[in-house]
């Protein structure tokens, strides 16, 4: 049964995806957001800085 | 590359024929269909077909993994001005032309800056870290105004995390002042504009002299002792005078530093200069990804915000934290909200430990709001701009800078095609 519903799943998966297909974001580096989190990116601070907020 | 638009959806047509979109709420990237980029086409009377469907059920849906990252109002981020003065004489200096900012002062007051820094640390909720950047003039003429700031902070504020940057043109990396910077562990960016040939002839020292044979001993010495440093990067200024950035990548690529960035001149208007960063920034990426792929690509800085951004679905509102999270204090203790600003007396915020409240209100808001960015398919990686770009151009922070906007959107279209060649083969 679970495997049906696997297979369902990859066919409607393909069904779906014909047009449009969304790549899958690569999450495995640390998040280090920079001026857009709230620092000064000018003059730029090279590796920007982790903000905990 | 071609570009085209369904409401918050853009899709694009690189040079090799790829095709892509870029949903501009969701933050997501997606391979499409022939189909589908044809329904797209300027004018065309899109009918009832499969591929228009998916399109329409995309650009409705809202992603609830998408973060946004509005700005709360405490200051994390400040930058101070130790020295304003200089030993170089850059030829498009955003310092007043000389590192002064019309107002040369040799030395910071450090009775008066470190009550000023205790001032903001004290503000701070707990678990928060600090962040102080010394640009200037020139901070490395001051470098003892570094070390004894760190260690009266350390002494104020024991258990916070506090991160240092020095922006520096490199040329005064002495021993001394190396190891000031490295008991910091500070982040150093230092100015570099290209190979001395280029790098001689914009960034020259006040008697004309060669200031590259300096920066690069500098270089060598930080980087011999790289484990000792948060981050060092290597950042060049591009204008109409210099738009050789793969000439500066080439030099560049000699030194074994973290990062590159390669800005373009804040104080820039020059139409023609725009679109030859864009040619440059485009045969940058190419070299890049070719030396080394998605690494070599996100050691420059403009696509390793957009890489990051788009991994993480973190959506940008402000393009800098001016006035809400970041201040800038000059040599005389006036307080800013950019770098750019010292010395103008219609932009000061404060004195001292005294904020003007009122003055600071005006910035609270986002700046996509303020900046009527609500129509950008770019917005959520923009955020709005850069004011002081924005004010050098039209006369009002707040009214956009269309060139700057030009390259921007460049930018992340660029991204996104080295974005989908990365991803789609994971």
């Amino acid at each position: 049964m679970k495997f049906l519903t696997l297979i369902k799943e990859k066919i409607m998966e393909k069904v779906d995806k014909k047009h449009v297909k969304k790549l899958k974001p690569k999450t495995t580096q640390t998040a280090n957001f920079g001026h857009g989190n709230g620092s000064n990116p000018c003059p730029p601070v090279g590796g920007d800085l982790i903000t905990e907020n | 590359m071609e570009l085209r638009r369904y409401k918050d959806i853009l899709a694009l047509k690189s040079e090799e024929g790829t095709l892509l979109a870029f949903h501009a709420r969701n933050l997501e990237v997606a391979q499409i269909s022939e189909d589908t980029w044809r329904n797209m086409e300027p004018g065309s009377v899109q009918k009832e077909c499969e591929a228009l469907e998916e399109l329409q059920s995309w650009e409705i849906e809202n992603n609830s993994e998408v973060k946004t990252s509005k700005i709360d109002s405490t200051i994390r981020f400040l930058t101070l001005n130790v020295t304003q003065i200089c030993n170089l004489h850059c030829n498009y200096c955003a310092a007043g032309g000389d590192g002064t900012f019309g107002d040369a002062i040799a030395k910071i007051s450090l009775e008066k800056t470190l009550p000023q820094l205790k001032f903001f640390l004290d503000r701070l909720p707990p678990k928060v870290s600090f962040n102080i950047s010394f640009l200037g003039g020139e901070p490395l003429l001051y470098a003892d105004a570094l070390a004894l700031i760190a260690t009266y902070v350390a002494e104020v504020a024991p258990g916070r995390k506090v991160n240092y940057t020095v922006i520096t043109n490199g040329t005064l990396l002495t021993d001394k002042n190396v190891d000031i910077l490295a008991a910091m562990k500070a982040t150093v960016t230092i100015s570099l504009d290209g190979p001395p040939e280029i790098n001689d002839v914009v960034r020259p020292t006040k008697n004309g002299t060669s200031s590259t044979a300096m920066i690069v001993a500098g270089l060598e010495k930080l980087l011999a002792r790289k484990s000792e440093f948060s981050h060092i990067m290597i950042h060049g200024v591009f204008d109409s005078h210099n738009m050789e950035l793969e000439k500066a990548y080439e030099f560049y690529s000699h030194f074994a530093v973290d990062s590159y960035d390669f800005s373009f001149s804040v104080s820039e208007n020059n139409p023609r200069a725009t679109v030859e960063y864009m040619e440059q920034m485009t045969k940058l990426a190419a070299a890049a990804f070719a030396k080394g792929g998605e690494g070599a690509l996100r050691k420059i800085r403009g696509f390793e915000q957009y890489f990051q951004a788009l991994d993480h679905q973190q959506r940008t509102e402000n393009h800098c934290g001016a006035g809400k999270s970041f201040l800038m204090l000059d040599a005389r203790n006036r307080i800013y909200t950019c770098p750019w600003d010292v010395n103008d007396p219609k932009e000061q915020v404060g004195q001292g430990e005294e904020l003007n409240e009122k003055a600071l209100a005006a910035y609270q808001k986002p700046l996509l709001e303020v900046n009527h960015c609500e129509n950008c398919w770019a917005r959520f990686l923009c955020g709005g701009g850069c004011m002081f770009a924005h004010k050098h151009a039209s006369g009002d922070k707040n009214i956009k800078n269309s060139q700057f906007c030009e390259r921007t959107r460049f930018m992340v279209a660029l991204t996104l095609i080295y974005y989908e060649r990365c991803r789609s083969t994971a």
